[in-house]
Order: structure tokens, then C-alpha cells, then sequence
């Protein structure tokens, strides 16, 4: 048909031209036999035939798609166009490889990350349900319930279609691979259906195996059947002790199946009774019921809590609520703030990539008008025009495409090595989402053929004499979109500030955060914490015991000079409830936060005593009632007095698991405040208590080193010490205070901090493109102008100063703007991501900003302006 | 496809006489170029000059329809040249188009008859 006569065209006009010789031929024996000479016959022949290239042509053109032949000659002659300016074709394709990468990596993330994190049916009406205390707005025992508890609110809610209750806790597991520490989540077995996943090998559990007397089952994660058990297929049917459980393995579940996040799931059975009112381990989850919101549904359980709360007093704090939340809430929390603040900023990355381009383009199209306008003036229809000038934009859009998708997929492993893992579901996988890729290619490419149509719709509507004679160059003042390009500019120059101040301000207030002072010294510091199974746990004297012995075999780990025992980090602790007897305390310090020491803590982190003495061996060894206060509970608690000797009263410690009768308790000593909120908030008042005080079953322990050397590489050895002790008490993996630290709390800042920085840094990197695009391109129309200028004796001098003065209008145009837009969008990008910028980080991180933008706008304006001062003048008259 | 939409209707009167002449011609067994154009001149008496510049465009439509299919042969004197041949198709396509050839005629003699009234 058509297309096989299109490719093969050439091939029919060889095979036509030798017929047309072959009639030549025969027409010539004719004319012979009639008589002619063969000179004369031959002539006479092709007379007669006529013009062959005529017949040939119309024959081809016959076997031709002209659209076809047109796109061939385009591509061919595009390519030749755009292979004759490198610097500008790699600039624009690489421009919009960033800005097409940049929007979807970002996209993706926030997409995976906070909108779509989980792998589960009807993720959207899933909820949390915590019992709040309403004085302090903080969540009633972390918002885990007791069992008796969370079987009232299941059975008497009315506002929920499927509610599921989890327990999660590490237990030693004991398989014929050896034995190994395991996070183990009891649920109720309908939780496999709310959840709606497939298993990925065997079955789930059901109500038939949580029932008392069935043969005790187990569910692997994914993760740990692959790490603990190496991903065998016969794990099936085997038994693994899990505590003190000999259990079958029954099933294994898909890689981001991850409820809980734990190693395996037993099935659970709420009965009445089976465990203490105040063993609060119980998380409360549901479906919301369909035309609930979160708001009647909160109503509706506060109510539930409140019935419940007159029945037990004790239970609760004085004023109970009941917060049902989103679950995307709570595993995102803060992070999806960091998010949107990254979008905000890629989106603007990929506006200053479209301006980038489309200014590009623009400059080029200006100096090709004159070719333009001899192309309509030899006859190129509008049309043809517009679908070359089509051609070669789509072959820019086509190469920063295939750049972008690159660079998108390279993203996004970065941004996975990057993500710091505390801020996001563990069920979230970070993969490239194709809309966002596709809305970004589209957004991208149409800019890019629209802006690349210019040049041909400027030529067709031109008046053609008037094109022709303006003779492209040297009339500076001709050309008609300059006010389009400038603006341009100055829109880049403004947006890449706001991202400079943003990533400014991250910097510095990330350095702050790194160099805040904690209250103790994190170097050199080294713990372990030791666990200890709920079902054999010998009593409290057994317990302090271990750890004698544990701080025992830690200090003679080499390279440790001291080991103490506490309750928790520095930046944590118990919050509790804490008055002076007889005395209202303030209103802003009602609660406290608590550590349990041993007489060897405070001196070990190097907590600066400040009055009074700290513990003695035999107050630890006594279990006395004596505390040790921070320097902002006694301003705040006791303001002018003296509080040594004074008593403080920690009411909370009546209940499990203290139980004491006396909760009164004499203050010894103060020391020094530490970050015990964490390193970037102000610390709370702080006590610390005698380590005997509690069974520390339910309160657990670390043990802290301090080492002489590097603590890191203590660790190991700290970690096999401490197992030795009693090798059926579970150690998990030891860490270093500074790694800690780390972790908990640089983690997301240093991900906001590298992401905003890379950003910027290659916004700047755009605008020195752009901004050197339209210097070098208005200098070049100028050229003449200035040569002539040279030649009447300008010096070079004067002709830069005239060209950097053009460049820095455009530059102070667009700082000026920035500054003005950061005024009012800087406030929220600053505030979602770090939380109170002092007013002189602001100040000099914007000073620091606009330096550097301003610093790159020059040079780019200088490049331009240099080779101008120094062309000779004749060559520049002399050039078309 | 390369048809003109813009022929009139001459044009289209005419380019479909010369298919249909070439055609016919084809019917007496396979010829070349210089050979139809030769039959079709004789057997018009030398009224109907074939135009090379229009014959040989025209075979290579009807070649690229399938109405007539071509190879390369050895001439009445020994030179090379390009043979047509009528196709089944083209044996079709001569028929009906004969038909509705004389009914064009009819018709216009039918309206070209002196009125008798």
C-alpha cells in the first residue's frame, strides 16, 4: 500500500528512469529505421518524450506522503541546527531535565510518602484512637490502652465499622537457626481482613486459631522470614518458639505488608482481666464508619471514656478526652510540612526551567527572524514553517524528556538513601509516580513547543520587506519580544532568591541545631539496653541485681572509663505530675520530667551540679526518697526560695508500677537544665529520682559508658558484656549518644537542609544560564552599535559598563521582587520546616543571598561584556 | 494518498480516458511503454496523441492500483524493456469501466441528438 510504495520511492524512481531510457531506445531504432541519422533519431527521441525529470518528479511525488517527507526533512535538518549550537542545546536540554526530574522525584516522594503511604483497603478512613489527658493535651499513657479498657470502648462504640486492637513487644525467639531478638505484635485476628492483604506465602490466622486451646500460630513479615529465616520455602510448617511459645509458622506476609512494623504477628484474645488495668499496651485502631468524621467519632468515644473514667478514677487523669485521628496523621506527623516545602520549591524549580527555555528559545528565534522571513520570501507556506520550527523544539523537548526521566529515576534512589526513616510509615516504598512524571513531561514539552512556535509565527505575520531589511543584526532597538525575555529574567532572578533565603535559613538554623548545647557532653557516650521478657520476670531485688552486675561487666569493657544506669537519653525522660505540698504549683509547670539514676549518672554525662550534693551509694542502695532537681524547676517551682531541703510531691508515682505510699520526696541537690524535649525545644523541669525507686521491669533501663576513645568502637564489645550477664535476657544493639542524637532529631532537618540546598543550588545555576543567555544575546544584536561606538572612541571600559549596567537592572529588578515575595512566603516555608528562626539567621542568610545571586548575575553579565570590550571594531562592522 | 482534489472535471474526464485506453490496449496481451502508446495512436487514426509526459505516470497509477502488474522483457528488437500486463483486476476494472464509458457516450449523444420536436 501506501507505506511500502513511501519506502520504497527511491527505489521506483531508478526502476522508472531506466524505462524512460529504455523508450529512449526503442524510439531511437524507430527513428533510425525511418531514416534518421543515430545522432539526430536519438534527439528526435527524447523530444518526443519530453522532460524525464518532470515525468520522474511527478511519478515521485505520486509515491510520497508529504507530511512524512516532510517530518524526514525537519528532523534531519533540526538536528543539523541544533548540533551547530551545542552550548544552547545542551543548556535547554539539560534545564529541562532538571525541572522535569526535580517536580517528579519530589511529587513522588510526597505522593508515596504522605498521600498513598499504605498498602491496605480503605486506607483513608483508617483512624487512631487515643485517650487524651484534656489538661495538658498530651496522650494518657503515650495513647496505648489497658485490655479491660479497650474491650469497653470496642464494645459499646457505635461510630466505627471494624475496630482491631494490637500489642507490639520484642520476645526471644528460639528456632532451630539459633535464637534472636524479635518484635512480636499480638492482634486480633480480624485484623488480616481490615487490612485486606493477601498473604504471600501460607495463610493468616482467624478467629478460629485465636481461640483459647487452638495450637498456637505465627505469621512472618516479609523482612524477617527473608533475614531470619533466608527466605526458604519450607519455613512452612516449622516451629518457632517465640517468649515461651512454641509456635507454628503458618504464613508469610508480602514485603510492604507491615502492620506495626514488627517481625511477626501471634493472634490475640481481649478477655477481661487477663492483664492488669495499668498494663497500657493496647493500641486502639479502626475503620471509620462510613458518614462519620473525625470530629462526631472523637464526640462519640469522649463520651464512652467519660463513662468509664467515673467507674475508675484512678485510671485516668482528672480530664479525659478521646482524639480519633487519621492515621496518616500519626505517621507523618510534622514531616508532610517539610514535604509541601519541598514541593513548593521544585514547582518553582520548574517554572524557573520553563522560563529558562522558553527565554532561550526566544533569544534564538530573534536572531533567526531574518531566516524566518527569507524562507516565506522563497515561498515556505506558514505552515511548513511552523512544523520545522515544531520539529526542532520537539527535539529539544524530546531530549530534556529522556534527561528527565533519567534524572527522575536517579532521584529518587537518592531521596530514598536520604529519607530518614522515624519520619515516615514503614510500609511506605518510594517509587516514581508515572502522572507525576507524565504531568511534568507534558507541562515541560508544551512550554517548549509553544515558545519554539514564536519565531514562525512572527515571520508569517511579518511584513517581509521590512523583515529582510531590519537585516537581523545591529538594529538594536527591532526586536519585539526583548520585554518578554527580560521579564523572564527578572522572574528567575526573584524566584531562585526565595529558594536561596529558604535553603539559607535551613543552613543556618541546621547548624544551630547541630551545635546546640544539650546540658551534657554527647561525645564519648555509648548505652545499651537490655530487655526483659514480661513472662519470666524475676522480681525487683533480682532485677537491680542483674544490673549490678551488668554495670560491673561494662566497666571492665576496654576503653570504658565509668558506666552508669538511667532510665533514659538526656533528651527524654517520664513526664509526671509534680507539686510542692500545700503550695498550687504554676500554672505553666504542672508536669515534670522524670529519670532514674544510680549514683554514678549525673557525674558520667558531666551534668554541672549547681547547689546541693547529688546521690550516694546509699541512698540508691536504700531506695530513698531523695531527688535531684534541674535549675528551671526550682525558679520555676520555688522562684526565690531556697528548695534545698524542701519537698517536692510526684503524686503519679502512687500508681503502677512505683505503688508507693509516700510520694513526698526531699530535693538533695540542683544541677544544671538538659534538652530534655529534645535539642531544639525549651527543656521542661527536670528530676531525677533513685533507679531502686521502680521496678524497672516496666521502666526500662540503660546502661551508659562513657569511653576514653572513639565510643563507636566500643560498642560491640559493650554489647557482648552486657549478653553475658544472662544470656536469656534479650540486649538490643548498643548506639552512641552522637548517633543517637542523629537519628532522632538531625535526621529530617539534614533531609529538608540537603534537598532545599541542591535545589537552590541549582536554581542559581539556571540563572547564570539565563541571565548570560540574554547578556550575551542582546550584546551580540548590539555588536555593531558598539564597534561603531569604539571606533569614535569609546574605550572597552565604557562599553562594559553599558552592558553590565543593562544586566544589572535586570538583576536588581528581580532581587527587589524576591525579597518581597520571600517576605511573605519565607514566613511559612521557614516556620513548616525549622521552628523559629532567630531574626539574625534571617538576616544574614538573606544578606548572604542576595550576594550570591547577585555575585553569579555579574559574571554572567561579564562573560558577554568582556569579548564586546575587546572585539576589534572592524571585525565586528565587517560581520553580516 | 496523492489525488488531486482540486482536478477538474476535464482533468479527471480526460486521466480517466487514457487508463481506460491503456487498459484496453493491455487486453491484447503484454507491451510496453512505446508499444501502447503506438497501438493507441494507430487505432485512433493518430486523433488521440498520447502524451508521454502523462503515459508514463499514468502506468505507474495503474500499476500501484493493481490493475496492471509489470517485468522487465526483451523487445521485437533485442532491447530492454518494461512489459505491462492486464491483471485480473485491471480485467474488472476494464469492463466496468467500458460500461460506464459508452454510457457516458450514449448519454451525451442522447442530449447531443438534433431535437426532433
Amino acid at each position: 500500500m501506501g507505506w511500502r510504495r513511501f519506502l520504497r520511492r527511491a527505489w521506483w524512481d531508478d526502476e522508472r528512469t531506466r524505462e524512460l531510457e529504455s523508450y529512449i531506445d526503442l524510439e531511437t531504432d524507430d527513428n533510425i529505421a525511418r531514416g534518421m541519422s543515430p545522432d539526430d533519431a536519438r534527439a528526435a527521441a527524447r523530444r518526443k518524450l519530453g522532460n524525464t525529470r518532470r515525468i520522474r518528479e511527478e511519478i515521485y511525488s505520486m509515491n510520497t506522503i508529504r507530511l512524512v517527507e516532510w517530518l524526514a526533512q525537519d528532523i534531519r535538518y533540526a538536528a543539523r541546527v541544533l548540533r551547530r549550537s551545542p552550548g544552547f542545546t545542551v543548556a535547554a536540554v539539560l534545564t529541562l531535565a532538571l525541572g522535569i526530574g526535580g517536580v517528579t522525584v519530589i511529587y513522588s516522594a510526597l505522593r508515596n510518602i504522605l498521600l498513598d503511604p499504605f498498602p491496605y483497603v480503605k486506607s483513608d478512613r483508617m483512624v487512631n484512637v487515643f485517650v487524651m489527658d484534656a489538661e495538658t493535651g498530651s496522650r494518657h499513657h503515650g495513647g496505648a490502652m489497658g485490655q479491660d479498657e479497650s474491650l469497653d470502648l470496642w464494645e459499646q462504640q457505635t461510630v466505627f465499622e471494624t475496630v482491631v486492637v494490637s500489642s507490639t513487644d520484642s520476645a526471644v525467639m528460639r528456632a532451630a537457626s539459633g535464637s534472636d531478638i524479635v518484635a512480636v505484635t499480638e492482634m486480633t485476628p480480624n485484623t488480616f481482613p481490615y487490612l485486606g492483604v493477601r498473604p504471600f506465602k501460607g495463610r493468616v490466622f482467624t478467629e478460629d486459631d485465636a481461640r483459647p486451646g487452638a495450637a498456637p500460630v505465627v505469621v512472618l513479615a516479609h523482612g524477617a522470614w527473608v533475614d531470619k529465616f533466608g527466605g526458604r520455602d519450607d519455613v512452612l510448617g516449622q516451629i518457632v518458639t517465640v517468649g515461651d511459645t512454641a509456635r507454628t509458622i503458618i504464613g508469610v506476609m508480602p514485603p510492604r505488608f507491615a502492620w506495626q512494623a514488627p517481625d511477626m504477628w501471634v493472634p490475640l484474645t481481649l478477655r477481661r482481666g487477663a492483664t492488669p488495668p495499668d498494663d497500657h499496651r493496647f493500641w486502639y485502631q479502626a475503620h471509620l464508619a462510613p458518614g462519620i468524621t473525625l470530629a462526631e467519632a472523637s464526640e462519640r468515644m469522649t463520651a464512652i471514656a467519660q463513662r468509664r473514667a467515673e467507674l475508675y478514677p484512678d485510671q485516668y487523669p482528672e480530664r479525659v478526652r478521646v482524639d480519633v485521628l487519621d492515621l496518616r496523621y500519626r505517621v507523618v506527623g510534622r514531616f508532610s510540612n517539610v514535604l509541601f516545602t519541598l514541593l513548593g520549591a521544585v514547582v518553582l524549580l520548574l517554572f524557573i526551567a520553563c522560563c529558562n527555555v522558553a527565554n532561550m528559545l526566544l533569544a534564538r528565534a530573534t536572531t533567526r527572524e531574518r531566516e524566518m522571513n527569507l524562507r516565506v520570501a522563497l515561498g515556505g507556506g506558514r505552515l511548513r514553517l511552523m512544523l520545522q520550527l515544531l520539529t526542532e523544539s520537539a527535539l529539544l523537548a524530546l531530549g530534556g524528556a529522556l534527561g528527565g526521566c533519567l534524572l527522575a529515576w536517579a532521584g529518587i534512589n537518592a531521596v530514598a538513601a536520604i529519607l530518614p526513616r522515624q519520619g515516615v510509615a514503614y510500609e511506605v516504598e518510594l517509587r516514581l509516580v508515572p502522572e507525576a512524571l507524565v504531568a511534568s513531561l507534558v507541562l515541560a514539552v508544551v512550554t517548549t513547543l509553544i515558545v519554539g512556535l514564536v519565531p514562525a509565527w512572527n515571520a508569517s505575520r511579518q511584513d517581509l520587506v521590512s523583515g529582510m531589511k531590519e537585516s537581523g543584526k545591529g538594529a538594536g532597538a527591532g526586536h519585539t519580544h526583548g520585554w518578554i525575555r527580560q521579564g523572564l529574567v527578572v522572574a528567575e532572578v526573584a524566584i531562585s532568591l526565595v529558594l536561596l533565603l529558604g535553603a539559607g535559613v535551613l543552613i543556618r538554623s541546621f547548624a544551630t541545631l547541630v551545635a546546640t548545647d544539650l546540658g551534657v557532653d554527647p561525645a564519648g557516650i555509648a548505652s545499651v539496653a537490655p530487655r526483659f521478657e514480661r513472662n519470666d520476670e524475676p522480681g525487683i531485688a533480682e532485677r537491680h541485681l542483674y544490673y549490678a552486675e551488668a554495670l560491673a561487666r561494662a566497666r571492665t569493657v576496654p576503653g570504658v572509663t565509668d558506666a552508669a544506669l538511667v532510665s533514659s537519653w538526656p533528651y527524654g525522660g517520664w513526664p509526671m505530675k509534680a507539686s510542692r505540698p500545700g503550695v498550687e504549683p504554676p500554672a505553666d509547670a504542672r508536669r515534670v520530667i522524670a529519670s532514674f539514676s544510680d549514683e554514678h549518672y549525673l557525674g558520667l554525662v558531666k551534668l554541672r551540679p549547681i547547689r546541693g550534693r547529688t546521690f550516694s551509694p546509699a541512698d540508691i542502695s536504700s531506695a530513698a526518697h531523695v531527688i535531684v532537681i534541674s535549675r528551671t524547676l526550682a525558679t520555676r517551682y520555688f522562684g526565690q526560695d531556697d528548695p534545698l531541703g524542701q519537698y517536692l510531691d510526684l503524686p503519679d508515682l502512687a500508681k503502677a508500677p512505683a505503688r508507693l505510699t509516700d510520694t513526698r520526696f526531699s530535693i538533695i541537690g540542683i544541677v544544671e537544665d538538659v534538652r530534655n524535649q529534645g535539642p531544639s525545644e525549651v527543656p521542661w523541669p527536670g528530676i531525677y529520682l533513685p533507679t531502686t525507686l521502680t521496678a524497672p521491669g516496666n521502666t526500662p533501663r540503660r546502661i551508659v559508658v562513657r569511653t576514653a576513645g572513639n565510643a563507636a568502637s566500643v560498642v560491640p564489645a559493650l554489647e557482648r558484656a552486657v549478653r553475658a550477664v544472662d544470656l536469656d535476657v534479650a540486649v538490643r544493639p548498643g548506639i552512641t549518644l552522637e548517633d543517637a542524637l542523629k537519628r532522632s532529631f538531625h535526621a529530617q532537618p539534614r533531609f529538608s537542609l540537603v534537598i532545599l540546598t541542591a535545589f537552590a543550588a541549582i536554581g542559581l545555576a539556571l540563572v547564570a544560564v539565563g541571565v548570560y543567555g540574554v547578556m550575551a544575546y542582546a550584546v551580540s544584536r548590539r555588536a555593531q552599535e558598539f564597534a561603531i561606538r569604539m571606533a569614535l572612541g569609546a574605550t572597552g571600559e565604557d562599553v562594559m559598563r553599558t552592558v553590565v549596567r543593562a544586566g544589572l537592572v535586570l538583576l536588581g529588578a528581580g532581587i527587589v521582587i524576591g525579597l518581597v515575595v520571600s517576605q511573605m512566603t519565607n514566613r511559612l516555608v521557614v516556620s513548616y520546616v525549622v521552628m523559629d528562626p532567630a531574626g539574625a539567621d534571617v538576616l544574614w542568610s538573606g544578606l548572604g543571598a542576595v550576594a550570591v545571586i547577585a555575585l553569579v548575575g555579574l559574571a554572567a553579565c561579564l562573560i558577554p561584556a568582556r569579548r564586546v570590550s575587546r572585539m576589534s571594531p572592524m571585525m565586528a562592522l565587517r560581520q553580516d | 494518498m496523492p489525488s488531486r482534489s482540486s482536478a477538474s472535471l476535464d482533468a479527471d474526464l480526460l486521466q480517466g480516458t487514457l487508463d481506460l485506453l491503456v487498459l484496453q490496449t493491455l487486453q491484447a496481451g503484454p507491451a510496453h511503454g512505446h508499444t501502447i502508446a503506438h497501438v493507441i495512436e494507430h487505432r485512433s487514426d493518430a486523433l488521440l496523441q498520447v502524451q508521454h509526459g502523462s503515459l508514463y505516470p499514468a502506468l505507474h497509477r495503474l500499476e500501484d492500483r493493481g490493475w496492471v502488474a509489470s517485468f522487465w522483457g526483451t523487445s521485437e528488437n533485442n532491447r530492454k524493456a518494461r512489459y505491462y500486463r492486464l491483471t485480473p483486476a485491471g480485467k474488472k476494472q476494464l469492463a466496468a469501466r467500458t460500461t460506464r464509458w459508452q454510457e457516458l457516450v450514449a448519454a451525451v449523444n442522447r442530449v447531443l441528438k438534433p431535437i426532433t420536436e
